[in-house]
């Protein structure tokens, strides 16, 4: 009997570590006799801890993650992409923690819940991860929510960060809403909440009248309600605001984690659980809408943060790219902008991160960096030039595979749409290097020297954006056996 | 509910026991488990200590990395057992001694 928990092991360990953080964190940050404590340091380092484990158990028992099957394949399904998206989302969770000890420490930040509600996101993205059930689904995607919804207002003497929580409470409830609408109504059409029986239901059969009016509605709810957590367009209103109001590490963890999950999820459901023209004419107006209006919005921003929010806007266009393919290459295209785009996110963060300890928010106060930190400089012109896709950098692969997997199966509009809003982005991402390098400052601004961790996670993440085209086969071949995998 | 333990990959060595009892998994661990085990463990709670002094609750910062050190380790350790065990991971200890 204890065997059929093998194949979770790495979500049990998980959970067990973030309620003993959190009984931990509860007991001794109310302890009079340690004078209450800042415990958010510490929770970390351990929450950092429990995650490396927990990528440990889920790298090392591969082989055992499929056991009882039988089992786990009325909720979770695992395989290839499991496999590959849950380390994804762990590496990104690891380093998104790293970069987060100097601003607890900067900020005055001492809220040890955030490393305790980041644990518990992670925990249900890995579950959103393998689900294979549409209830599974939706409970995963609701705590995960539930977790952002606070994290996001986790500063609490900051208007901007309370604003940002609440927004996205209610703005975050309403997609849940209509995700659930439509899950209700595929089972009242089909009887069938499992990708496995909605595949068979689904796929090459012909449904009439009534029935018919009800899949197509639950199909376009579904996809509206993931497009909302996404942050695609037309849905993408209240993303600017969130990410603008949010902490520093809040953003650069809702700009990765969840598109991460939910990009697993969305290919389950529109790849496997009910292939055919509707999703993916949805997918085709919401990529063709976020490329447009993430270039095109991004133009305007006069501040760090609101730009990195409207770039990832059209980066989920991109993305969306691969769903609306419809094909392995389609899939395999989406996983690999994935990976570059959680890198490039990363790296971007981090820089501005370090660059918030002199209190940097606009882009114009980026004019003295080139000269007072060269090296900080050259690394965001790297991450820039790569959001902007130039060769022979990283983002570079990422779109000319999306744009080659659009071609090979006949979007060319989708191809060209993309290709043309990519050089308009060029405006705003090179924009950034000439502030840095070619101005001169508004005032000058001493940039502090940054800690050891966001330095290391800075230099591996941006010498993978730099050196992948010499040897990108691997991140190939991993990613066609994942959409291969999804196809089974 | 299937409660079958079959795996959705083919075991790649030979299967010593397909469905292992939790008693008999412990048993099996060999000195490598118990080493990682002790690793893990270790390395967690020098985390949680060095991680402690800042606040000042080195101590209870200590057993709290212990714990889930011990928690990691144990299910990384029995992970193993039961792989080898099952026919997933390299077992000719277990074949040696099992199947005579």
């Amino acid at each position: 009997m204890f065997n059929l928990f093998l194949a979770v092991f790495p979500e049990i360990f998980l959970i067990n570590a973030t309620f003993i953080l959190l009984i931990h964190g509860v007991v001794f940050s109310t302890s009079k006799k340690d004078d209450y404590p800042p415990l958010v340091s510490n929770v970390g380092w351990l929450g950092l801890l429990s995650v490396l484990i927990t990528m440990l158990l889920l790298a090392a028992g591969a082989p055992l993650l499929t056991i009882a099957h039988f089992f786990w394949n009325n909720f979770f399904r695992r395989d290839n992409l499991t496999y590959f998206c849950q380390i994804l989302l762990l590496l990104s969770t690891a380093g998104t923690i790293s970069m987060c000890f100097d601003f607890f420490e900067q900020e005055r930040f001492d809220a040890f819940e955030f490393i305790v509600l980041i644990l518990l996101s992670t925990c249900s993205m890995l579950f959103m991860i393998s689900a294979y059930d549409l209830i599974a689904m939706y409970l995963a995607i609701e705590l995960q929510s539930l977790c952002f919804y606070v994290i996001a207002a986790s500063k609490r003497e900051s208007e901007f960060s309370t604003e940002a929580g609440l927004k996205y409470l209610i703005l975050g409830a309403f997609p849940s809403g209509i995700l659930l609408f439509g899950c209700s109504m595929i089972y009242g059409s089909t009887g069938a909440t499992h990708f496995d029986q909605l595949a068979k239901i689904l796929t090459g059969y012909e449904i009439t009248g009534a029935r018919s009016s009800g899949i197509f509605m639950g199909i376009l709810s579904i996809a509206v309600g993931f497009l909302f957590k996404i942050t695609a367009v037309p849905f993408h209103m209240r993303a600017p605001d969130i990410y603008e109001g949010s902490p520093t590490p809040v953003t650069a963890f809702l700009s990765i984690a969840p598109k991460i999950s939910l990009s697993a999820n969305m290919s389950r459901v529109s790849i496997y659980g009910s292939y055919g023209a509707t999703l993916q004419q949805i997918f085709f107006f919401c990529s063709i809408a976020s490329m447009i209006l993430g270039a095109l919005a991004a133009m305007a921003q006069t501040k760090v943060k609101r730009l990195l929010a409207y770039s990832s806007i059209g980066h989920v266009g991109y993305i969306c790219i691969g769903f609306s393919c419809g094909t392995i290459e389609g899939i395999q295209s989406l996983l690999i902008g994935i990976f570059i785009y959680a890198l490039m996110t990363i790296d971007a963060f981090a820089i501005v991160l370090a660059l918030r300890q002199t209190r940097v928010k606009y882009i114009a106060d980026l004019g003295a960096l080139a000269k007072t930190n060269p090296i900080l400089a050259i690394t965001f012109s790297i991450t820039m030039l790569s959001y902007a896709g130039i060769p022979p950098l990283a983002g570079f692969c990422s779109k000319f595979y999306l744009f080659f997997a659009a071609l090979g199966c006949g979007a060319y509009f989708l191809a060209s749409v993309g290709v043309v809003t990519s050089v308009i982005g060029c405006y705003y991402y090179i924009r950034l290097v000439k502030r840095m390098f070619f101005d001169r400052p508004r005032t000058l601004i001493l940039y502090e020297p940054m800690d050891r961790d966001k330095s290391l996670l800075l230099a591996i993440t941006s010498s993978f954006i730099t050196l992948f085209f010499l040897y990108p086969s691997p991140l190939f071949s991993v990613t066609h056996q994942m959409a291969l995998s999804s196809y089974l | 509910m299937n409660t079958d333990i079959t795996a959705l990959a083919k075991p790649e060595y030979p299967v010593v026991d397909r469905n292992p009892p939790f008693t008999k998994t412990v048993a099996n661990f060999s000195t490598l488990d118990y080493l990682r085990l002790t690793t893990i463990t270790g390395v967690s709670v020098t985390v949680g200590y060095l991680s402690g002094i800042r606040p000042n609750i080195r101590g209870p910062s200590m057993v709290t990395g212990g714990l889930i050190g011990l928690m990691g380790g144990f299910m990384y350790a029995y992970q193993n057992s039961a792989g080898r065990l099952m026919g997933f991971f390299p077992n000719d200890e277990e074949v040696a001694r099992y199947k005579k």
